[in-house]
């Protein structure tokens, strides 16, 4: 069953395969974490979301039509997850907003917001890992996932247009400018 | 100068864009310093990005599997403990609204029993209120709009002869 396609094993786990869905947790688990953790800033809520997309994964495996890769829809619901969650969170924790000022690819580039600085960032700083998780949360939500998608996951601009939702016009502003503002934030690391 | 492609510089550099694309690109950096160094910096970054992401800290995995493990046998109960009841709250609601209408419809219904009478025949049992001779030239009446001249034809007895009339008029 190793040599099996995502694809294939999704398949699998459409028809209640519990073993093909044990062996695509294995080997989508650490960027499913890394992604939900890199957009939520948070480790527990990263293991929680991420968790959940599984779930999600294995009650809606059916749904998946093969016409996009495994992968491409398996972030679509992760990050659907974790842009849901952010947005009911917002209400009664003010975290960062969803629609950042860096959102709109039509508007001229803007510098990242100060940042709020808690114990926990500060703790973080003078760490590399620690920096571009304060700089990543520093940039828009959609650039993050865009620049995360494709740096981590290798996806392409027309994938990651797939999984934002816009065109891939759109996705490539999202990859330029974030990486952009990345850049500026890491330069002095 | 064309105006420069800095949102193409990442597709060029990961061979997504077109060959047509790819080639004004290309020549676009053959001639921009700026975009050459924009395009190699962005590079960098993208690398940064990708190694630093490799070293976050994961948790342990078999744990992570067990506890999501466990998570999913827990929906899948709470789902079916749901389900079960919710079949019979469905069938019971069902069945009182049902009632409820049939109750309605009884209520609503008219005392006196047996078929509703045509329109005929109620007719005939008001005769107070419906005009009696129509009634019983009804198959007059139903061709009514066939006799919008009834008055002229009912006279035309009345009419003098033909060659009076002419005659009068000339």
């Amino acid at each position: 069953m190793a040599e099996l396609s995502d694809e294939e094993l999704c398949q699998s786990v459409a028809k209640g395969d519990r073993q093909a869905f044990e062996l695509l947790v294995e080997r989508h688990q650490a960027r499913a974490y890394r992604l939900a953790c890199s957009v939520l800033g948070n480790e527990a809520e990263a293991r929680d979301l991420s968790q959940d997309a599984f779930i999600r994964l294995y009650e809606s495996a059916h749904r998946f039509d093969g016409r996009s890769r495994f992968s491409t829809w398996f972030y679509r619901v992760l990050v659907n997850l974790c842009i849901d969650y952010k947005r009911r969170d917002k209400w009664w924790r003010k975290m960062l907003p969803l629609a950042g000022p860096g959102d709109d690819p039509d508007a001229p580039g803007v510098d990242p917001p100060a940042p709020e600085e808690g114990p926990e960032v500060a703790a973080m700083l003078g760490q590399s890992t620690g920096r571009l998780r304060e700089a990543l949360e520093r940039i828009s939500p959609n650039q993050r996932i865009a620049v995360l998608l494709q740096a981590q996951e290798g996806l392409t601009s027309r994938e990651i247009a797939e999984v934002l939702k816009c065109s891939e016009a759109t996705a490539r502003v999202h990859i330029h400018r974030g990486l952009a503002q990345l850049r500026k934030l890491l330069r002095d690391e | 100068m064309t105006s420069h492609p800095e949102t193409e510089l990442v597709p060029f550099l990961r061979e997504e864009l077109s060959a047509e694309e790819r080639a004004r690109v290309q020549h676009h950096l053959d001639d921009c310093e700026l975009c050459r160094q924009a395009m190699n910096e962005l590079a960098a970054t993208m690398r940064r990005v990708s190694v630093r992401l490799e070293e976050l800290p994961t948790p342990e995995w078999s744990a992570y599997r067990r506890e999501l493990r466990l998570k999913l046998a827990a929906r899948t109960e709470r789902r079916a403990r749901w389900w079960r009841p919710a079949v019979a709250w469905t069938t019971l609601a069902t069945a009182g609204v049902g009632a409820a209408m049939l109750a309605f419809v009884l209520w609503m219904r008219p005392s006196s029993p047996g078929i509703a009478p045509g329109v005929d025949q109620l007719a005939m049992e008001q005769p107070e209120t419906v005009d009696i001779g129509l009634l019983r030239n009804y198959g007059m009446v139903e061709k009514l709009d066939l006799l919008e001249n009834y008055d002229v034809i009912e006279h035309l007895d009345e009419l003098p002869p033909a060659e009076q009339r002419n005659g009068t008029r000339s």
